[in-house]
């Protein structure tokens, strides 16, 4: 295959395989626009705020979903009333702290249940600070183009064209049913959040097609550099959390520190991610669920490295 | 403008979901995904399709211009990848439900020898176990890779591609073959060995090997097959590793 083809082939391949997440995640996001009253949200999560944390932390295990889902549903349930801890929090850790997602990381690592532990815990620290931090500043800094809403408009109607948050469509009288109003809302959703998916799935290819291989590889040896290295991997390819560890595991000749920092990292931010935060959050928040990971997952693998050698 | 971006929103989600459904019912979906999720592909075809219909009727929803053009490129990209669907149909599509035939008998006989037929990634987790079963005969095949190093030593690696859940993962993975004359087998070739399986010398060390598009190519530190017989043939119908067995009869 040419160089085209590749391309093409793994860009397809990318979006091919996030898409049904991305509408499921939309699917459930317009359920709870549709069918969860205003407020309900609010009521089944704690009121104390390190509760509501642990609480995000923690729901992953009870609605599995990966990260290419996760980013419309996390925006959806802060709009429908539930705290933005407990929601940031879940959307940066349920990608990896879900069944299906520990179950593959254990087998990818040969049942080395330090690795599973070690990928937990690089997600949930970088997690449980950007929930906490993020988490307490106001929804119309957090969400882009979010408008507070009033008793005298119309449940998310606010000034823009149609956008990820944008309840319109479910307003719209001529749908009929609450059923159909879900398809219409889940459609324009999955349409708002997939630009983003296929930005990312383009930057992801192009990078898995023209980037010369021994680049990575030559920094095996080094474990800041190896670290670096492969967390810039996990952003550039842009792999799917339920087969990164497999992945990861692949890159024998990398410190186990690497390998870690490669699926801690992915699935908090890679490409497809970026563009999904850079069109849902405000530009501060949206650099900052970049930024922070990064740099939380770089020192603590370094740390792990130089304690495991 | 806003009608034509609305309706233009609404088609081009129901040609996703047409090129979604179109795959897996004409059993082409392993050339991006692992079959087993041919499921959750169709389903969300289908689910799309569905949304696509009804999303011009909401006349409230007014998609961005990007949103639409993101759609449209992408489905010219997707056509392009389509284009190149060069192989027929797999056996896990709908369009050719699985056969009822009798399985495949997990041997093989070559010059009166019987051979155990594995594939290549179930060949390398067999040498990661505590005791691999050195000595013993597999017939195997795979692409051939060559590099000056291993054409000294008489040895070409031959690997396949592994994919967990999309081509984005794809893994190269297989061994070196020893015993191999430089030259009888090109570059890129399919070849079937049949060989015995021997432990690796330390004391020659895998060559870095890249196939474009691939993350990373693996080959197994601790065993090599000794080829006995070596046959160039036509790459399978299925030219990936999608299944792996950790005992006879192997996915192969």
């Amino acid at each position: 295959m040419d160089t085209l083809a590749v391309f093409s082939a793994i860009a397809t391949a990318i979006v091919l395989e996030a898409a049904p997440f991305l509408l499921l995640g939309a699917a459930i996001s317009a359920a709870f626009e549709v069918f969860l009253p205003e407020g309900g949200l609010s009521r089944l999560t704690p009121r104390n705020r390190t509760a509501q944390v642990a609480f995000g932390l923690v729901s992953g295990l009870f609605l599995p979903t990966c990260e290419c889902g996760v980013v419309p549903v996390a925006r959806r349930l802060m709009a429908k009333g539930m705290p933005p801890r407990a929601a940031l929090a879940f959307m940066l850790s349920a990608p990896v702290v879900n069944p299906v997602v520990l179950a593959s990381t254990f087998v990818a690592f040969r049942s080395d249940l330090g690795m599973v532990a070690g990928r937990v815990a690089l997600v949930l620290l970088p997690a449980a600070v950007l929930a906490w931090t993020l988490g307490s500043l106001p929804l119309e800094s957090l969400l882009r183009g979010h408008k507070p809403r009033s008793p005298w408009s119309l449940p998310m109607a606010h000034d823009h064209v149609h956008g990820p948050d944008c309840g319109c469509a479910a307003q719209a009288p001529a749908t009929g049913s609450r059923f159909v109003r879900v398809i219409v809302l889940a459609g324009a959703e999955f349409a708002a959040m997939g630009k983003y998916l296929i930005l990312g799935a383009f930057a992801a290819a192009a990078f898995k097609t023209w980037l010369p291989p021994g680049l990575i590889m030559a920094t095996a040896g080094n474990l800041p550099l190896a670290v670096a290295a492969m967390m810039l991997l996990a952003v550039l390819l842009s792999v799917c959390s339920e087969a990164d560890a497999f992945v990861a595991a692949s890159f024998v000749a990398f410190p186990a520190a690497a390998q870690l920092a490669f699926v801690a990292l992915g699935p908090m931010v890679d490409l497809k991610l970026m563009a999904m935060y850079g069109g849902t959050f405000g530009r501060r928040p949206a650099l900052a669920l970049v930024l922070v990971p990064s740099a939380m997952i770089f020192v603590l693998a370094v740390g792990l490295g130089l304690a495991w050698s | 403008m806003s009608s034509f971006l609305r309706w233009s929103q609404g088609l081009l989600l129901i040609l996703l979901g047409g090129f979604m459904l179109t795959l897996v019912t004409t059993g082409n979906a392993w050339q991006f995904l692992n079959p087993k999720f041919q499921w959750l592909t169709g389903s969300t075809g289908a689910g799309l399709m569905l949304c696509g219909a009804f999303l011009p009727l909401s006349p409230f929803c007014r998609p961005r211009p990007g949103t639409v053009l993101a759609l449209a490129v992408f489905l010219l990209v997707a056509g392009l990848a389509g284009q190149n669907l060069t192989s027929p149909a797999g056996p896990a599509g709908f369009a050719s439900p699985a056969p009822a035939a009798p399985p495949e008998p997990s041997r093989l006989s070559e010059n009166g020898q019987e051979y155990i037929k594995i594939n290549t990634a179930e060949l390398y987790l067999l040498g990661e176990a505590e005791q691999p079963p050195m000595g013993s005969r597999y017939a195997v095949q795979g692409m051939a890779l060559r590099a000056g190093e291993l054409d000294v030593r008489g040895e070409l690696a031959l690997v396949r591609l592994s994919i967990v859940c999309c081509l984005a993962d794809a893994l190269a993975v297989g061994l070196r073959v020893t015993g191999v004359v430089a030259g009888d087998v090109p570059a890129g070739a399919w070849v079937r060995i049949c060989g015995r399986l021997a432990p690796a010398d330390p004391a020659s060390p895998n060559p870095t090997l890249t196939l474009p598009g691939v993350v990373t190519t693996m080959l197994s530190e601790r065993i090599t097959l000794a080829a006995e017989a070596v046959e160039v043939i036509e790459p399978p119908q299925i030219p990936y590793m999608f299944e792996f067995h950790d005992r006879e009869p192997y996915a192969y």
